[in-house]
This record gives structure tokens, C-alpha cells and sequence, in this order.
């Protein structure tokens, strides 16, 4: 697998992961932060996964 | 909030644009790029910036804080699927800004003409963007004259709001183009940030701070902690409106445009940062903000009342109440007169001549900027229910050009026909679903099935129809220049 296939892969299972995630393996009570916190986790792989998608730029 | 003050505050931040806008203008050189892209010479600082003071508009402090307000943390889930669509620029940005280096392009309707060699590809591109993005652009003024409103109480009537949004996007935009736009953005974005992190601050400590913040939400308003929470989000809402905002940095001219203004691939990389920090920070300021305004201020009928309502609340001291407003008005106008000026490149290039004149492009540009801006304010004052409705639909209807850009990059057998037909067939089922078959675009089904049909006839055509001669090979000319440049 090349490095850009991994990183499409990564891609596709961390959003897929943003939405199943909550939908299916944490909604229903009791209520609590487990999703927002989730969601925030979410956001900052989001980050994590572009910084590794552009490392390489410009060099 | 006294009329007075916020004329005080508007007052200050024109002058402030007006000083930045002029300033700006000395660079510039008369020539189309220049006018249009900056000369191609934006560092990532500046161009993330403004791409993200373009992206993040009244939206987020009016809709999605009241999209959370009503039902609850479902709105920051959509907000941030939305963002994770920024890693199609991994992808897209670098493709977009060399290919437009090395032929020249200004527009991406004009990327996609060239491409598949045909200009009629360029011209239903250009035609489609009109379509969708000019009844945009009507609800961004819709929300610079409802905040403004609402915040004084009617002491600024509907319609001076509304004409000093026009004024304000008019002035940065006829100045000097983007290099105007771009810098009254970064600003904008700035004002933005601090003015929503400012306000944020004030009303989670009125509350008691982040743990009595939490443990509040958690006791009073816990079904909104929850999806499909309250009753807004249910999974088919969800999809049905991730879907499309998924692919916003591709289907949208004003912001994939700022893909061409960066002076090198280094300094792209370094504007997707600036527009990584930027989202992910506004996107959750405007959700706590929501979940806030739960607390302080229960049970508006109007849930886009809910930002005005926590600002006549106590919690927010009025010099900051004030600052937050001219940051609302600020993402309003960024957002407003960057689709403006696309939309003058496209007029200008793609619905006129490439080949014109430098002088007669950048004039003909000005013109389309101050009508779109004046269609805009006449259509925010008037509500008419088809611009609502074709604004509401713009997600879905601006998504039928992703995959001509997709396979312009990827798929040499996609041909102009091919593209065409995805471009006339899909925006034609879109528009059929939501007026004629009445289908909403909170039902998953339209935008599957706009997306659906898009794919289907830009494969199934391109099948069945060769590439005309002088269509450009995007995937072999950029080989090297990706390779050089360390992109996959």
C-alpha cells in the first residue's frame, strides 16, 4: 500500500468513524459530554490527519 | 444595545477597512490576475485567513448556534464533518494551484473549460455558481439586517443595516479586488476569532464557569447532549446535510479560487493551517455558544434569535457585545464580497472573453460585484420565498461540480460531454426535487440522489463520447511539478 492509499484510508475510516461513532455506538442515555468530547476528538484528528497529508509539501 | 454604539462601533470598523483596503491597493497593477487573484503572490498567513473569514460566515453565529439551540450537539457534528472536508485540499490544493500556474487560469470555470475543452463547460459552470451562490449571498445580508435589528431593538431599521452591509462589501471589493478583500478578510477573521472567544469567555462565567457550565447542560438540557437529540438530528438530517457541505472547498468557486492565490506550495500548506486552527476554534465557540444561550436564555420561539438574545442578556458586557457584533457583520461581509468578486471573475472571463482586454475584465468584474451586492440587498429586505429556497439549496445544487474537478485530475477519459451533462442534468434534478417534487433539503434523499445522478451521467456520458482534441491532460502535465513539490 503507497502512502497516499493509507492516508485516503485513514481519511475514509475517520469519517465514517465521525458519524457512526455517536450514531450507533454512543447515543441513547444516560446523557452525558461523551459526545461532544467525542466530536471535539474528532475535529482534532481531522487536523492530525491533514498535517500528515502535507508534510511533505515544499521540500 | 443603544443605536448610537453600534453606529460607533460600525463606524470605526468601516474606517478601519477603508485605511486596510486602500493601503492594499498599492500593489496592484490593473492586470485581470491582479485584480482577481492578487497576482498570484499571497503568503499563507493572508490567503488562510481569508479563506477562512470566506468559508466561516454569519452562519456560524446565527445558524449553527441556533441549529444547536434547538437540537443540541448534532450541530457541532454537522459543523465538523463539514470540517473534515478541508482534507480534499491534501489532495485538490496543490493540482489547483499548479495547474492554474501553468495555464493561466483565474477562474475555476475556466480550469474546467480548458480542461475538457470546451467553453460551454466554463460557461455552465459559471452559470451554475450564479444560480446558487447569488441567493447566498441574500441570506448573509438577510443576517447582517436581522442582527443589526434585533440588537438595538428596530432602532436600526431592516433596511440601513442592510444598506451599510452593501456599502461596506461594495467599497472592499471595487477598491483593489482581492488584494482588498483578502486583507480586509485576514482582519475580519481576526475580529472574528477574538470577539467570539471575548464573548464566549463572559457567558460560561456568568454561568459559573466551564465545570458549573457543564454540569448545568448536563442536568437541564441533557437530551441535547445526544443525537439525534431533541428531535432535529436524526440520522437522515444528518447526512442530508453533511453530504453536500462535505464537499464545500470543491464545489465552491469563492473558496477552491483561493487555492490560485498562494505564491507556492510551501505557502499553501501554511494556509491550511491557519484555516484548520481558525474552523475548529469558531466551530466550537459557536456551538458552546448555543448550548449558552440554552441557559441563559430558554425558550426563544426563534432559535437565529438565540445569539441576539444572549447579547441583551447581562452576561455580555456591552463594549464586548458590541465587538461581537462588528465580528457577526464582519463574517458576513467576508463572506458576501469574496463570492461577489468570484462571481465578477466568472462574468467577466468565463460568460465573456478570457481574452479581453485586462482593463475591460476588471470593469465588467466591478459591475457584476456591485449587482450581485444590490441583488442581494433588494432580495434580504423583500423575502422572496424562490431566492430562500434556491439558497437553502445551494449545498446540494453547487455539489454537481465535483465530479467534473474530480475527474478532471483523476480520469482521462472523462470527456466534455461527459462533464456537461452532469453539470445541466444534476442541477436540474436538484432544482425539480426541491420545487416541483417538494423535497426538502433536510431529506437525505435529495442530496444522494442529485449526487447520484451527477456521477452517473458524467461517467456514463464521458463513456459513450471521446475527449475533444484540444482538451488538456491535467494528470500528465502535472506529474513532475507534483513530484518536485512533494505532493502525492
Amino acid at each position: 500500500m503507497t502512502p497516499f492509499a493509507r492516508w485516503l484510508t485513514a481519511a475514509a475510516l475517520l469519517i465514517l468513524a465521525g458519524i457512526a461513532v455517536p450514531y450507533g455506538l454512543m447515543s441513547g442515555p444516560p446523557h452525558g459530554l461523551g459526545i461532544l468530547w467525542f466530536w471535539t476528538g474528532f475535529g482534532a484528528a481531522v487536523i492530525a490527519l491533514i498535517l500528515w497529508g502535507v508534510r511533505g509539501w515544499g521540500r | 444595545m443603544s443605536a448610537t454604539l453600534v453606529w460607533i462601533g460600525v463606524g470605526i470598523f468601516a474606517l478601519l477597512g477603508l485605511v486596510i483596503a486602500v493601503a492594499a491597493a498599492r500593489g496592484n497593477t490593473g492586470s485581470a490576475v491582479d485584480y482577481y487573484l492578487g497576482g498570484r503572490a499571497f503568503g499563507g498567513m493572508v490567503s488562510g485567513l481569508s479563506y477562512a473569514a470566506t468559508t466561516y460566515s454569519a452562519f456560524m453565529l446565527i445558524v449553527l448556534t441556533g441549529l444547536t439551540y434547538r437540537g443540541g450537539v448534532g450541530a457541532l457534528g454537522f459543523e465538523l464533518i463539514y470540517f473534515s472536508g478541508l482534507t480534499l485540499l491534501v489532495v485538490f490544493g496543490p493540482r489547483f494551484r499548479l495547474a492554474a500556474e501553468r495555464y493561466g487560469f483565474v477562474t475555476p470555470a475556466e480550469m474546467l473549460g480548458r480542461r475538457y475543452g470546451s467553453h460551454w463547460v466554463a460557461r455552465a459552470t459559471a452559470i451554475l455558481s450564479l444560480v446558487f451562490l447569488m441567493p447566498y449571498c441574500t441570506t448573509q445580508m438577510a443576517g447582517i439586517g436581522l442582527l443589526l435589528s434585533q440588537i438595538t431593538g428596530g432602532a436600526i431599521s431592516l433596511t440601513a443595516a442592510v444598506a451599510t452591509g452593501a456599502v461596506l462589501a461594495m467599497l472592499w471589493t471595487l477598491v483593489a479586488g482581492l488584494r482588498s478583500v483578502a486583507w480586509t478578510d485576514a482582519v475580519q477573521a481576526a475580529i472574528m476569532a477574538v470577539s467570539a472567544l471575548l464573548a464566549v469567555g463572559f457567558v460560561v462565567a456568568e454561568i459559573g464557569g466551564p465545570a458549573t457550565f457543564a454540569e448545568r447542560v448536563v442536568e437541564e438540557r441533557g437530551a441535547w447532549l445526544d443525537v439525534p437529540g431533541p428531535g432535529l438530528w436524526s440520522l437522515g438530517t444528518f447526512l442530508a446535510l453533511s453530504l453536500p457541505w462535505f464537499f464545500f472547498p470543491l464545489s465552491n468557486p469563492q473558496v477552491s479560487q483561493r487555492l490560485f492565490v498562494v505564491r507556492d506550495v510551501a505557502a499553501m500548506r501554511s494556509m491550511i493551517l491557519w484555516v484548520l486552527v481558525f474552523g475548529l476554534l469558531f466551530t466550537l465557540v459557536s456551538v458552546i455558544w448555543g448550548f449558552a444561550a440554552l441557559i441563559l436564555a430558554p425558550e426563544l420561539e426563534a432559535t437565529s434569535a438565540a445569539t441576539p438574545a444572549l447579547l441583551a442578556t447581562d452576561a455580555v458586557p456591552s463594549a464586548v457585545a458590541l465587538f461581537l457584533t462588528v465580528g457577526i457583520l464582519s463574517a458576513a461581509i467576508s463572506t458576501l464580497d469574496s463570492i461577489a468578486l468570484t462571481l465578477g471573475s466568472m462574468v467577466a472571463r468565463d460568460l465573456g472573453s478570457a481574452q479581453a482586454r485586462d482593463a475591460r475584465q476588471v470593469m465588467v468584474g466591478r459591475i457584476v460585484v456591485v449587482l450581485v451586492i444590490l441583488f442581494a440587498s433588494v432580495f434580504a429586505l423583500r423575502n422572496a420565498e424562490i431566492v430562500e429556497q434556491l439558497a437553502a439549496l445551494s449545498a446540494a445544487g453547487l455539489v454537481v461540480s465535483v465530479p467534473a474537478i474530480v475527474g478532471a485530475f483523476f480520469w482521462r477519459r472523462g470527456t466534455a460531454a461527459g462533464a456537461l451533462a452532469s453539470l445541466v442534468g444534476g442541477t436540474a434534478t436538484a432544482i425539480w426535487m426541491a420545487f416541483v417534487a417538494g423535497i426538502s433539503v433536510f431529506d437525505p434523499t435529495l442530496a444522494a440522489t442529485v449526487i447520484g445522478v451527477t456521477v452517473a451521467l458524467f461517467v456514463g456520458v464521458s463513456l459513450v463520447t471521446r475527449p475533444k482534441a484540444e482538451a488538456l491532460d491535467f494528470k500528465a502535465a502535472l506529474a513532475d511539478d507534483l513530484a518536485r513539490h512533494g505532493v502525492w
